[in-house]
C-alpha cells in the first residue's frame, strides 16, 4: 500500500488531508547543503547567484541568513560540503572557499537597522566568546537593552586565540562595530561569579561559558550551554548555540511557547529528493593563488553546484509544466480553489486539464498522485454544483452517443445461443477504426471455440474522468446487465483503459485482446525499428505490458534502441477528457510526450491504444496502432485521426454493417441530409465542438419552419436551433440535393425577446 | 435600461416576414444571471440575430466568468 493509499481524498477540503498530501511532495523541500547548515545558509541559492556572476548578490543573502558574516565566511567549518550531492561527480562544492571569496570580493560588515522598537527586559550576557556575541547580537537586533560581561581584555573567545589562524584581526574588528551600533553595553574585564545576583537587574541572563556552572538553579530565564553539548565544534555551531539562546529567552519574556516549531532550528537532514541520473563527473576548481579564489574561480565553482530540486514528474508532464508549479503549490491550489465560497474559481481550468495518467505517481519516489487529486476536486466540483458546465460536456454527450442506440449493443455471436467470450473493443477503436474492430471480431469468432459475443459500449471512463460519479453508476449499470443478459463471459478488450475499468470499477472479468492474438503469432522476422509506447491504461498492468512486448517482438518490430519507459510512460494527451476541456493544453501534453518517446530520430512509434496513435498522427508523429500492425496491409484502415463528426458517423456504421453482414439483420437507414463543407470551416467546427450533426438539426428546422434570416445580397440564409445547452447557428444555402454551409457558431446563454407581443423563441 | 446594444449594421432580413431587422430589447441568460440588450430582431416575428462577434466574444467571456463563480 502507497503512502497515497491512507490518504482519504473523499475529505480533499480539509486541511489534514490537504497537509498529509503535501507532506508526500518534497519540491520545496531546502538542499541538502541548507538544511545541514545550522543556520540553514541557502548554498544553493548562493552558487546560483555567483554562477550567474551576482556575487554582490550571494553575500547579501549570505549575511542575511548568517550573523557576523565576515567573520564566518573565515571560520566556517563548512558542515555543508560533507552532504553535497556533488561530492561522488567531482567533489563537493567547496563552499568554504566561496564563502571567503565572497567575503573578499564583495564583504562589508553589517549595518544595524535604523530604527529598533525598544523592549522593556534586560538581557545579561556572560562571556565575549562568539556564542555570546552571536546571542548579544540577535537579542539586541530585537530590541532588547542586552550588557555582554567578559573576564578577560578581549572579545571572541578562543576565535582569536590561533583557532583559526585564517580570520585578519581587522575583520573580527569591523565586525564587532555592529555592537556599538545595536547599544550592546560591553563590561570587559569583568568576571561574574555569582549568576543569581544578576537577575536583580536582569529580566534574563545567559551563561555562555562553560566555565560557570549552574547546578540546582531552576529559573528558567538563567539559559546555559547545556543544549549546546551535542554540537560539533566550528564558528557556525557557536553562531547557532547563541542564536538559539537567543530565541529562546525572546520566547520566554514574550511568553510564547518556548519549543512549538522549532523542530528544524539546527542541523536536520532534508526529504529533499534530487535525481542524479544524468549528472556527470566535473572537478573542483582549485584556486591558483594561496589567498584563494579569484572571482573568476568562485564563478566556476559555483557553477558545479547541482542546483539540487526534485520536479522530475513536472519536468515530463506538459500539464504540470504548463500552469508552472510544482505538485505541492498544485495541491494548495486545489484546496483553495475548493474552498471558495463566494468569488471566482481561477483554478477550475486546472484542475480539469489533467490527464489522469499518473506517471506523476510512477515518477515521484513518494508516490504522490496527483491525478487522484485532481480526480477527487472534479467530483467535489460536481457533488457541489460547481463544475463549470461546458467543461466535459462536449465529451459527455459524445459517451452518450456511444451508449445509445446509435452504436451500443451486446449480442452473442451469430448462430450462438451462448458466449464463452466478449469482445469489448472499446468506444474509440470503433470511432477511428471500424474495420479494424470488424476483422478482429471476425478472426476472434472463428479461432476461439464456445463463442464470442460482441459489446459496442464505452466503459464509461469519460465519465469517471469528469468526476460524474452517477452518470458513471448508470453506465456501468448498462454494460452490467448486458454482460449479465449474455451469461457473463470473459471479456476480451481491444484498449486498456476500457481493460482496468471493467475490472476495478466493474467486477467484470476481462483479459487483454493482445493475450489472445499473441496465440495466433508465435514468432516473426524483421526488424523494423519503433518505440513501443505502454497506454496509461496499463501503467501499473505487467501482464499486459508484457504481453504486448511479446506480441510486437513477435510480429518483427525492433523496439529496443528506446528504454521501455513501461510504468514511466508518458500521456498522449487524450487523458482526463483534456482534448474537451481545452485542446491547446492537450497539444501541449502530447508534444512532451513526444519528446519523451520518439526524441529527434524520429522512429515511428507503436502503440495499443487508438487515443494515443491518433494524438500522436495530430501532431505530425509517425505513429501505428497496434492492430495496424498485427493485420499488416491485409485489413482496412483508416490511419487517420476522425473528426468528433466522424468517430460518431464511424460508430453508428459500424453497428449497422455489423448488423446486417453477421447478424443478417435487416436495418432501417435515415437518408442522411447532405452537406457541403470546405476544409476550413471544418477545422473550425472541430476546434468549437459543432458536429455535423448539430448542423443538420439547425438546418432541419429552419427549412422546416423557415424562420431563417436572409442575406439579400448573397441570397444566404441564418438560422438558429438550441439543443439542450446550446444555441447553434448556421448560416447555409440549398445546393443540389443538400445544403452549402458557410458558417457556424453556438453559444451557451439562452435569449428571449423582451416584448411579449411578439414573445422569439428560445 | 440594457446592458449592451449591438450597434454594428446588420444587412439581414427576417426571410419569413421579408422585414429589415431591428434594434429590440432581449434578456441573455445563463446560470441564473440575467442581462437585458438591444440587439437585432424581426419587428413582426421577432426573430432574434445574434452575430458570431459577440456569440464568440463578449458572450462567451460572460458566460466563462459564470461558469467559474
Amino acid at each position: 500500500m502507497s503512502k497515497m493509499d491512507t490518504i482519504n481524498l473523499e475529505n480533499i477540503t480539509s486541511q489534514e488531508v490537504l497537509h498529509q498530501v503535501e507532506a508526500l511532495c518534497t519540491a520545496e523541500e531546502p538542499a541538502a547543503c541548507a538544511s545541514t547548515c545550522p543556520l540553514h545558509i541557502d548554498g544553493r541559492e548562493i552558487c546560483r547567484l555567483i554562477s550567474s556572476g551576482d556575487t554582490l548578490g550571494a553575500f547579501k543573502l549570505y549575511q542575511k541568513q548568517a550573523p557576523f558574516a565576515l567573520i564566518l565566511a573565515y571560520t566556517c567549518p563548512a558542515p555543508c560540503e560533507k552532504v553535497c550531492l556533488r561530492k561522488d561527480f567531482g567533489g563537493a562544492l567547496l563552499m568554504s572557499e566561496l564563502e571567503k571569496m565572497l567575503a573578499k570580493t564583495e564583504g562589508k560588515p553589517e549595518k544595524a537597522p535604523l530604527f529598533i522598537p525598544k523592549k522593556g527586559k534586560k538581557v545579561a550576557i556572560i562571556g565575549g566568546s562568539l556564542k555570546g556575541l552571536s546571542a548579544a547580537h540577535y537579542l539586541a537586533k530585537k530590541g532588547y537593552p542586552v550588557t555582554l560581561f567578559e573576564k578577560t581584555g578581549t572579545l571572541g573567545g578562543k576565535l582569536l586565540k590561533g583557532v583559526p589562524t585564517e580570520l585578519p584581526l581587522e575583520v573580527f574588528e569591523s565586525e564587532m562595530k555592529i555592537l556599538t551600533s545595536l547599544k550592546v553595553k560591553l563590561e570587559m574585564n569583568t568576571e561574574i561569579t555569582n549568576v543569581q545576583s544578576l537577575r536583580e537587574d536582569f529580566d534574563g541572563v545567559y551563561v555562555a561559558t562553560t566555565a560557570l556552572t549552574l547546578a540546582g538553579s531552576e529559573d528558567k530565564l538563567v539559559i546555559d550551554t547545556k543544549e549546546d553539548a551535542n554540537l560539533p565544534p566550528g564558528s557556525v555551531y557557536e553562531i547557532f548555540a547563541g542564536r538559539r539562546a537567543g530565541t529562546t529567552l525572546d520566547r520566554l519574556f514574550q511568553g510564547v511557547n518556548v519549543s512549538a516549531g522549532r523542530e528544524r532550528e539546527g542541523s536536520y537532514e532534508t526529504t529533499l529528493f534530487t535525481n542524479l541520473e544524468n549528472v556527470t563527473e566535473k572537478p573542483q576548481v582549485v584556486p591558483e593563488a594561496d589567498t584563494g579564489y579569484t572571482k573568476a574561480e568562485g564563478i566556476q565553482e559555483a557553477s558545479r553546484c547541482l542546483q539540487c530540486k526534485c520536479e522530475m514528474c513536472v519536468d515530463k508532464c506538459g500539464f504540470l509544466k504548463e500552469y508552472g508549479k510544482n505538485p505541492r503549490q498544485y495541491v494548495r491550489e486545489v484546496y483553495n480553489n475548493l474552498a471558495i465560497a463566494m468569488g471566482t474559481h481561477h483554478a477550475n481550468k486546472m484542475i480539469n486539464t489533467c490527464a489522469l495518467c499518473q506517471q506523476c505517481e510512477a515518477i515521484c519516489p513518494n508516490g504522490l498522485d496527483m491525478s487522484k487529486v485532481f480526480l477527487a476536486a472534479r467530483e467535489k466540483m460536481v457533488a457541489t454544483g460547481k463544475m463549470p458546465p461546458s467543461a466535459f460536456e462536449f465529451g459527455l454527450l459524445d459517451m452518450d452517443y456511444s451508449m445509445s442506440e446509435n452504436h451500443f449493443m451486446a449480442k452473442h455471436q451469430p448462430g450462438f445461443s451462448t458466449s464463452k467470450y466478449l469482445f469489448f473493443p472499446g468506444c474509440q477503436l470503433t470511432a477511428s477504426e471500424p474495420d479494424l474492430v470488424k476483422r478482429t471480431y471476425q478472426d476472434l469468432q472463428m479461432e476461439l471455440p464456445g463463442g464470442v459475443g460482441l459489446m459496442l459500449s464505452c466503459c464509461g471512463v469519460l465519465a469517471k474522468w469528469a468526476g460524474e460519479r452517477e452518470q458513471f453508476a448508470r453506465v456501468k449499470e448498462q454494460i452490467t446487465l448486458a454482460w449479465e443478459d449474455l451469461g457473463k463471459p470473459l471479456v476480451i478488450t481491444a484498449c486498456p483503459t476500457c481493460q482496468q475499468t471493467l475490472k476495478t470499477e466493474m467486477g467484470i472479468a476481462a483479459k487483454s485482446l493482445f493475450e489472445v492474438l499473441k496465440e495466433w503469432r508465435p514468432g516473426g522476422q524483421g526488424s523494423r525499428q519503433m518505440v513501443l509506447h505502454h497506454a496509461c491504461g496499463s501503467r501499473h498492468d505487467e501482464k499486459t505490458k508484457a504481453v504486448v512486448s511479446e506480441l510486437t517482438s513477435h510480429l518483427g518490430i525492433d523496439f529496443t534502441k528506446r528504454p521501455d519507459l513501461s510504468a514511466e510512460s508518458p500521456c498522449c494527451g487524450y487523458g482526463g477528457l483534456v482534448p474537451v476541456v481545452d485542446e491547446e493544453v492537450a497539444g501541449k501534453i502530447t508534444k512532451v510526450a513526444l519528446k519523451q518517446l520518439s526524441e529527434d530520430d524520429k522512429l515511428p512509434i507503436l502503440t495499443y491504444c487508438v487515443n494515443c496513435r491518433d494524438r500522436f498522427l495530430m501532431q505530425g508523429q509517425e505513429a501505428y496502432h497496434l492492430l495496424e500492425v498485427f493485420y499488416d496491409g491485409s485489413a482496412k484502415t483508416r490511419h487517420e485521426p476522425p473528426t468528433y463528426s466522424e468517430r460518431q458517423d464511424n460508430r453508428r456504421r459500424l453497428k449497422i454493417e455489423l448488423l446486417r453482414e453477421l447478424w443478417e439483420e435487416e436495418v432501417e437507414e435515415q437518408i442522411e441530409m447532405e452537406l457541403i463543407i470546405n476544409q476550413e470551416l471544418a477545422d473550425k467546427l472541430e476546434k468549437t465542438h459543432i458536429l455535423e450533426s448539430d448542423i443538420r438539426q439547425v438546418i432541419g428546422h429552419a427549412e422546416a419552419t423557415k424562420e431563417r434570416l436572409i442575406d439579400p445580397e448573397s441570397g444566404h440564409y441564418t438560422a438558429y436551433y438550441r439543443l439542450g445547452n446550446v444555441t447553434f447557428w448556421v448560416e447555409y444555402l440549398p445546393q443540389g440535393t443538400g445544403y452549402q454551409v458557410f458558417n457556424s457558431y453556438s453559444h451557451r446563454m439562452e435569449f428571449v425577446l423582451d416584448d411579449t407581443l411578439t414573445k422569439g423563441r428560445s | 435600461m440594457a446592458d449592451y446594444q449591438y450597434d454594428e449594421e446588420v444587412n439581414l432580413r427576417c426571410a419569413k416576414c421579408d422585414l429589415p431587422l431591428e434594434t429590440r430589447s432581449v434578456t441573455l441568460s445563463y446560470m441564473d444571471s440575467a442581462f437585458p440588450v438591444g440587439l437585432p430582431a424581426c419587428p413582426k416575428c421577432g426573430m432574434v440575430y445574434i452575430p458570431e462577434e459577440l456569440a464568440r466574444g463578449r458572450m462567451l467571456h460572460v458566460e466563462q466568468s459564470l461558469e467559474d463563480k
